[in-house]
């Protein structure tokens, strides 16, 4: 099971009625990515920034919080995840010193 | 350091900075001149905004400024490590972190000596070393302070935003976008086809959240318009411009609204702390202030198209003729 956490500096902000992160990006000079997130979205980001977490741990706690399947819950999380990490919003805690 | 009585105060966005000159200023004028006269000849543009401070009023900064073609204090160290580099009709300007400071080296021109400024991370301790024989010496200067200023109001729910803004009927309206796509001469068509519609500020007035409300503020750096007004008003309109072939007004809201807001402000991008207050004020923004997107042409019509789009009543052509603003 791969351990992951969300990446340091990024934080969840509502502006209005969506949520929002705001990622600064060192490559390209003077461009800022602004990602939206739904509310399922964003409440599992505010899970997922408390602590690291895997795939698993995950879909266990979406499966409790919405009462939905625990297949359906980590097929979700894993599009979800994917679409994380290609955005650079979390990464894999394995590597890392810390 | 410079003693308390030759610090100069100005107040812009309701916030107070100081600047303290050398000696070698009053010696470079060649006599000893009182009060404001030396520093009103070097940043003419600040003379609306002197200041008087309140009993106990703490300034955001004061600049301690030095004349000095060889900027003794300030040069970046071998360690500094480029953050940004820009280059514009005022010169080069380049951003170093340096240690716990960062310092940011202005040249006017090509083979120009550099001013310099060094400053804490939060720009509350700021020192500029400026060299008083070149003839853009005040420029340069009112650049460094447009900077200091600028990341030191961030923590204050306050923002310098690259803007042309106009007010009408005490609001005021901003166009935004990237250099050269025509903020100054959609702001002159409303002087031009808006009645009793006058220019704020060319290019960088700042805004400030007051009692619950988006405020645009005039300050003394507004690009190559004289137009340095000390005033105020809340902002009914913030518009992103991009040229087209027909005019068109796209509003924006929440995400959406943030982003168009957040490419035209002055921020540190690597300064997590900096970009956080930023990010926290837009949000605000982004629910008190209209926005949207303008496709337009550089027409009157694209006024009408805007107006509309912002919710304001159409003015009835022709009733503008001989309103023509002061800017051509």
């Amino acid at each position: 099971m791969k351990k992951m956490k969300t990446n340091p500096g990024l934080r969840l902000r509502t502006v209005g009625r969506r949520h929002m992160i705001v990622k600064v990006d060192d490559t390209r000079v003077n461009m800022t990515d602004v990602f939206t997130l739904n509310d399922t979205a964003a409440a599992l980001w505010r899970h997922a920034e408390t602590s690291c977490f895997t795939e698993e741990t995950l879909a266990a706690w979406l499966s409790d919080e919405y009462g939905i399947g625990s297949d359906m819950a980590l097929a979700d999380v894993r599009e979800i995840l994917a679409r994380w990490m290609e955005y650079g919003l979390v990464s894999e805690k394995d590597n890392e010193k810390d | 350091m410079a003693s308390a009585d030759n610090i100069h105060f100005y107040r812009v966005a309701g916030f107070l900075f100081g600047v303290a000159l050398a000696d070698g200023f009053s010696r470079a004028e060649g006599a000893s001149l009182p009060g404001y006269a030396v520093i009103d000849r070097l940043l003419p543009s600040f003379v609306p905004f002197r200041a008087v401070p309140e009993e106990g009023e703490k300034p955001l900064f004061v600049a301690d400024v030095a004349a000095s073609a060889e900027p003794a204090v300030g040069t970046a160290s071998r360690e500094a490590v480029v953050l940004e580099e820009t280059s514009n009709d005022m010169g080069r300007a380049t951003l170093f972190a340096d240690g716990d400071r960062y310092t940011v080296e202005l040249t006017s021109r090509p083979g120009a000596a550099a001013c310099v400024m060094t400053a804490d991370r939060r720009f509350e301790s700021v020192v500029i070393s400026t060299d008083m024989a070149d003839v853009f010496a005040g420029q340069t200067l009112s650049s460094m302070l447009r900077i200091a200023c600028s990341q030191a109001v961030l923590p204050h729910g306050a923002v310098s935003i690259h803007a042309s803004a106009v007010l009408c009927g005490g609001r005021a309206y901003l166009f935004t976008g990237r250099s050269g796509i025509g903020k100054s001469t959609h702001s002159s068509l409303w002087l031009r086809t808006v009645p009793g519609a006058t220019l704020l500020n060319d290019d960088n007035p700042f805004l400030r959240i007051e009692n619950g409300r988006a405020v645009a503020f005039g300050t003394p750096w507004s690009g190559k318009t004289p137009c340095y007004r000390n005033e105020k008003a809340p902002v009914a309109g913030l518009v992103r411009l991009r040229q087209a072939s027909e005019n068109r007004f796209v509003p924006k809201s929440d995400v959406e609204a943030f982003s168009v807001l957040l490419p035209g402000c002055s921020v540190i991008r690597k300064d997590r702390r900096l970009y956080d207050c930023l990010c926290d004020t837009l949000v605000e923004m982004s629910e008190m202030i209209p926005v949207g997107i303008l496709e337009c042409r550089p027409d009157a019509d694209a006024v009408a198209v805007c107006r509309k789009g912002l919710g304001l009543p159409e003015e009835p052509c022709g009733a503008c003729a001989g309103n023509a603003g002061d800017l051509d």
